[in-house]
């Protein structure tokens, strides 16, 4: 077991996937810029979008470090896909992310309407934080859940892929999502 | 079986729920003491292109090792009682160098960018310099408050996995942006 926790192995398996990550986000963030227009007509996006993103990823990510645990102590007999911790963990998640979401509608609402900037209905913001936030998730998670068993399989360290992963690509689905759905239900 | 899902679910939701109620507060909170921070850094041109980059990367480091951390916790491997094993001094070591060496990196290609965007920019030594700098005192900093939360949620019989990547996201982001300020007005000259 001490094998998993050489600084060497760590080093070796995370280098190339922060590499990535770094030139990802960098052209992102110059590709982002285009939408900074479509943020500003309704700058209560503005206080949404960083939560969110955040919000989106933490809980895809506890579900990957919950399954990297699961796959190291084996406490499940069956296959992982069917494991009693992978529902629970989903379910419980869903829960408090709903709950999460809700509290940042109301929040970022609360804080609009105080500042005086331009906001969509609360009921009609709820909506589209709740469904795109719900859509992210389902879709970080699933992407979270087969790198964790894959790289398991290949005998990596999941640890050092599956959080780090989660974490990234939740910024670029959920905020593709979350515009998405706010073009659809808020006529933006 | 049921219950065995059900009892699953009500741990993970109680000990997600008020994690992720605190991250959206310090993260809205940080969306408005961080905007002026940034408006700051424009002062110095082509920092900004930097500023996803390190705060992606500051998150990709900090929930690889709190997951590496609650794997290990769960497996006995680390701990208080452990002290600074062999396991802990190779995951810090590990953390710290990634850090290093991925600052050096972005600072380089946010330079490269820039020059062919032919966005205005500090130079190449200062650039580099300011984003090594700042990394390294955010990884420090970082990789500290990781172990302790993770450490003392698993003794006190809380489960790390649920708390540790949702805890550090929104420290990770303040420190990373705090850090990149507080150098960048050092070199730039604006703060002192």
């Amino acid at each position: 077991m001490s094998e998993k926790y050489t600084a060497r192995r760590i080093i070796m398996e995370s280098l190339p996937l922060l590499l990535a990550v770094a030139i990802l986000s960098i052209i992102s963030g110059q590709v982002l810029q285009g939408h900074e227009t479509l943020l500003l007509s309704l700058p209560v996006f503005l206080l949404i979008v960083p939560a969110f993103v955040n919000q989106s990823g933490d809980i895809a990510a506890v579900l990957a470090s919950r399954i990297t645990t699961e796959l190291y102590t084996g406490s499940t007999q069956k296959s992982i896909l069917k494991s009693d911790n992978l529902k629970g963990s989903v379910l419980g998640l869903l829960l408090s992310s709903s709950i999460g979401f809700t509290f940042l509608t109301i929040l970022s609402y609360s804080v609009s309407m105080l500042l005086g900037f331009n906001t969509l209905p609360l009921g009609t913001l709820w909506t589209i934080i709740l469904l795109s936030g719900v859509t992210t998730i389902l879709a970080v998670m699933a992407v979270g859940l087969i790198i964790a068993v894959i790289t398991f399989r290949k005998g990596l360290d999941p640890d050092n892929f599956s959080a780090p992963v989660v974490t990234t690509t939740s910024d670029v689905i959920g905020i593709f999502l979350l515009f998405m759905f706010a073009s659809l239900l808020g006529g933006i | 079986m049921k219950s065995v899902v059900l009892s699953i679910t009500s741990k993970v939701f109680r000990e997600t729920l008020p994690v992720v109620l605190g991250a959206t507060i310090g993260e809205l909170l940080a969306g408005l003491v961080l905007g002026g921070m940034k408006e700051s850094l424009m002062l110095l041109p082509g920092l900004i292109v930097l500023i996803p980059a390190v705060l992606d990367l500051r998150g990709c480091i900090s929930s690889a090792l709190g997951s590496r951390l609650g794997s290990a916790l769960h497996l006995g491997v680390m701990g208080w009682d452990k002290g600074l094993n062999t396991e802990l001094t190779s995951n810090i070591q590990a953390a710290l160098f990634l850090s290093g060496a991925t600052s050096v990196f972005v600072g380089a290609v946010a330079y490269m960018v820039n020059m062919a965007l032919k966005i205005p920019t500090i130079g190449f030594i200062g650039l580099v310099g300011i984003s090594f700098a700042s990394g390294i005192m955010a990884a420090v900093t970082q990789v500290t408050i990781t172990i302790i939360v993770s450490f003392t949620s698993y003794r006190r019989g809380l489960d790390p996995d649920n708390i540790t990547i949702p805890a550090m996201a929104t420290i990770g982001d303040i420190l990373g942006v705090t850090y990149i300020f507080l150098v960048a007005s050092l070199y730039g000259g604006f703060l002192v």
